[in-house]
């Protein structure tokens, strides 16, 4: 489990990015992490993967703090990062530096995912990859180490259509029931049904953390001819598309670019 | 307020499939069924959602669970489905139609005309097939 406790965090001495803030990560889970522009993603991933430290409390991986960066904990842990350059280097080198640093690297997983992506083992200069194919080696690399938690910043940036379902299933394929995905995203259609778990950054400061099964318990998302009684609507060219406390018997889907925003806006309350 | 429509939550649609897929023979009584990991693959969809359809189906006695072995479907799989069916119509489908007919001012006599309009007609398309 990665645990983020009472967290603060700021660049200078401006009001701190991330104030206070506060969540538990579990093993078999798929966490979607969502924010405006700014509002502190790529710090927090940066956070809980020991590359920044906190200006107050402690993330913790397994019991150990992120921050010391052990030996021990960092192999726990993948970072991909969404800005990365390769430099000229040759695949076989950049993945055996990686067999040689995580103990549960499996090739088995590397195969599938590189053939399922359609890129070649044997590419002599990442460098010559495009954007999408440079993302989805790297994950290819993030499922194949046997880090216990993948941290990945906005990793599908890039990926053509049909690479954003092959992200998915790969993700579901090789995930596993013992190991941990962070996602940030700007585009929650691409991973409402994979998601277990929605971690938002109201961007004051705060996190707002749900898991999909208490959102769909607590709230009804639809479509609906007028707006009265909704928690948050927006029209829509057939009427409002709105939020409500859930009253319905049968749990409805979840909306989750409805509830982002009615989250950043504070009207879940 | 009354209009509110939603779409069912992703294990429902889940449960929903199953369900289609027994009723129309893909899976026979006593067959297995695909695991959880490999529905939650097939789908794109998180493997604790796929384990709650699973849930679902189990009580209401359409799957049962073999320790080890999977899930496969029920003797009385069928009918339970199509029982389950028919209550959800009368319970759903039902008042939903008679709202309509009302606000629409439709007797229940141009109803019972139309049903068996529908039905010759399906008798002949069927003929015809």
């Amino acid at each position: 489990m990665i645990a983020i406790e009472n967290l603060t965090f700021g660049y200078g001495k401006d009001t701190p990015l991330l104030s206070n803030i506060s969540a538990e990560l579990h093993e078999g889970r798929i966490y979607g992490l969502l924010g405006v522009n700014g509002s502190g993603k790529t710090t927090l991933l940066k956070l809980m993967s020991g590359m920044l430290f906190p200006g107050q409390g402690r993330i913790t991986a397994d019991g150990l703090d992120t921050a010391a960066r052990d030996t021990a904990t960092l192999e726990k842990i993948f970072y991909m990062q969404a800005e990365f350059k390769f430099g000229r280097q040759s695949m076989e080198k950049f993945i055996a530096l990686h067999r040689a640093f995580y103990p549960g690297f499996s090739d088995e997983i590397l195969g599938d995912c590189l053939e399922e992506s359609g890129i070649n083992p044997k590419t002599g200069d990442l460098g010559i990859l495009s954007t999408g194919e440079k993302r989805k080696f790297l994950f290819s690399i993030a499922l194949a180490c046997g880090a216990e938690y993948l941290l990945m910043d906005e990793p599908m940036n890039g990926m053509d259509i049909p690479s954003r379902s092959l992200f998915r299933k790969l993700l579901l394929k090789h995930l596993g029931d013992d190991r941990t995905a962070l996602i940030s995203t700007h585009i929650p259609a691409d991973l409402e049904n994979i998601l277990s778990d929605i971690l938002i950054l109201d961007g004051k400061g705060g996190m707002l953390a749900k898991s999909s099964e208490e959102i769909s318990d607590s709230w009804s998302f639809g479509y609906a001819g007028s707006d009265e009684g909704a928690l948050y609507s927006e029209p829509c060219a057939g009427g409002y598309r709105t939020i409500r406390k859930r009253r319905e018997n049968e749990a409805g889907a979840i909306d989750l670019e409805m509830f982002f925003n009615a989250a950043i806006k504070g009207k879940l309350l | 307020m009354t209009d509110f429509r939603q779409d069912k939550a992703i294990y429902l649609q889940m449960a929903e499939r199953i369900c289609d897929e027994i009723i129309s023979g893909k899976y026979s009584p006593g067959e297995r069924i695909p695991s959880v990991r490999e529905l939650s693959v097939y789908l794109g969809v998180n493997a604790n959602t796929a384990v709650r359809a699973y849930e679902n189906l189990s009580l209401q006695g359409i799957i049962q669970t073999r320790r080890g072995l999977g899930f496969f479907v029920t003797e009385d799989a069928k009918d339970r489905i199509l029982q389950a069916r028919r209550l959800r119509f009368m319970d759903d489908t039902l008042p939903e139609l008679f709202r309509q007919m009302q606000m629409l001012d439709i007797p229940v006599e141009t109803l019972a005309e139309k049903w068996d309009e529908w039905k010759q007609n399906s008798k002949t398309s069927n003929g015809k097939a």
